[in-house]
């Protein structure tokens, strides 16, 4: 089991990130979901999907606690940004900060749909039995997720080139 | 929108979160646990030999539901109940006036290894048969998550008298385990899931008990259009088709 979770790091480390956007929130929700895998281990048929899984609700849950204590996301988004500042020293640091804000400024569900599907290579059906939505809501929202990053300038040189409306994936 | 946009947003994302490398700190975190997940099983509130919930578990299955415990309480009422130490309040319609409403109330021991979320739940009760709708998006909650999914056991549009189960889920700090299974016709009224969202005394919060309703007729008070019976043999093929993950028996 634990040779076999470290090898899964990495990529949950990915996901997590995507999702929280600081390493220190990132690392928190891998523990906790890995914390809540191992006593059921056994039981556990995909690690992989099921650590996903549990990461994902995991963090919606922690999203809506914010809302319930009707914290501004905001400064806990930019207190993220500046710590990864003072973290990370290599040279994608520029270009994940800008990711990671241009990524905050989506919806949670938008989020979480492109990063299913562009860094976990989760079909549109798979996502939506994850998220629990129609393979056709998915991909209206990797449309407008796609579209929006597209569009932001700090991530393209060229945001203003014409998109259409409709898009297959 | 073309796929070099498509594509160009996919490398971007794909470069900066595809395997990011864990700080040593959560290695050694991860590797301790994996080491002891005895130690971690004692902390698991769902297996603690000293947790409250386990503590009052006396429950028994569903399929004995009856032989447990049947309380009859006033006005045709009906109420099984597990693991509470005080009757349960009946779960009332909205707006209700006086109704014959008969409630099963039962404990999940464990759903998370089966029931996901409700496209989960989705894909389990069309495997009994049921034909469900899509999955309702609240889209008041910050992930606009799906919370909610109605089923029938006829296809169509919902006529009088159709069974239907209406499945909830809550977010609690077990998260999507929360869920609650509503059973009814549709000739009563249609839940909006305000009645089970208020229905907190009966674990909402806790996120470990399922209560089937059968439907109450908007068409006159005290007239219960679906048998107690009816519900217990639901929630019966419910239990049989997860394995008793639902219903652990």
């Amino acid at each position: 089991m634990g040779e076999e979770l470290l090898t899964l790091l990495p990529s949950l480390m990915g996901l997590a990130w995507a999702l929280t956007g600081s390493r220190a929130d990132s690392e928190e929700l891998v523990q906790s979901a890995v914390a809540s895998a191992i006593p059921r281990w056994e039981r556990i048929d995909s690690p992989r999907q099921y650590l996903r899984r549990t990461m994902i609700n995991l963090h919606r849950d922690s999203l809506r606690r914010r809302l319930i204590v009707a914290e501004d996301l905001q400064p806990s988004i930019d207190q993220g940004l500046h710590q990864r500042v003072q973290e990370d020293h290599g040279e994608r640091v520029s270009s994940r900060i800008d990711v990671d804000a241009a990524l905050a400024r989506l919806p949670a569900m938008t989020r979480t749909v492109l990063i299913l599907r562009f860094v976990e290579d989760l079909t549109s059906t798979q996502i939506g039995r994850t998220l629990g939505q129609p393979p056709g809501t998915i991909r209206r929202i990797i449309h407008q997720g796609v579209k929006a990053l597209r569009q932001d300038s700090r991530l393209f040189l060229d945001p203003d080139t014409t998109i259409p409306e409709s898009g297959s994936f | 929108m073309n796929r070099s946009d498509t594509h160009q947003v996919a490398e971007l994302l794909r470069t900066t979160y595809r395997d990011v490398e864990p700080s040593t700190d959560l290695v050694e975190a991860i590797r301790a646990m994996a080491d002891s997940p005895t130690a971690l099983a004692q902390q698991d509130p769902l297996r603690a030999a000293d947790s409250p919930r386990n503590n009052k578990r006396t429950w028994a299955p569903l399929s004995v539901a009856a032989a447990v415990a049947v309380v009859a309480v006033g006005a045709g009422i009906f109420t099984i109940t597990a693991d509470r130490e005080e009757p349960l309040p009946p779960v009332q319609a909205p707006n209700a006036v006086p109704r014959s409403v008969a409630t099963t109330t039962v404990t999940v021991v464990e759903t998370a290894s089966v029931i996901g979320d409700v496209g989960d739940l989705r894909d389990v009760l069309t495997g009994l048969g049921y034909f469900c709708d899509e999955p309702f998006v609240n889209e008041e909650l910050p992930s606009a998550a799906p919370t909610r999914v109605i089923c029938r056991d006829v296809p169509g549009e919902p006529v009088a008298g159709d069974l239907y189960v209406m499945a909830e889920f809550g977010y609690s700090k077990l998260d999507l385990k929360n869920v609650q299974l509503s059973l009814g016709d549709t000739a009563g009224p249609h839940y909006d899931g305000s009645q089970l969202v208020y229905s907190k005394t009966q674990g909402w919060d806790d996120g470990w008990v399922i209560t089937l309703v059968p439907g109450v007729s908007d068409s006159g008070a005290d007239k219960v259009d679906t048998e107690p019976e009816v519900v217990r043999a639901a929630a019966l093929r419910i239990q049989q088709a997860t394995g008793g993950a639902i219903f652990p028996g």
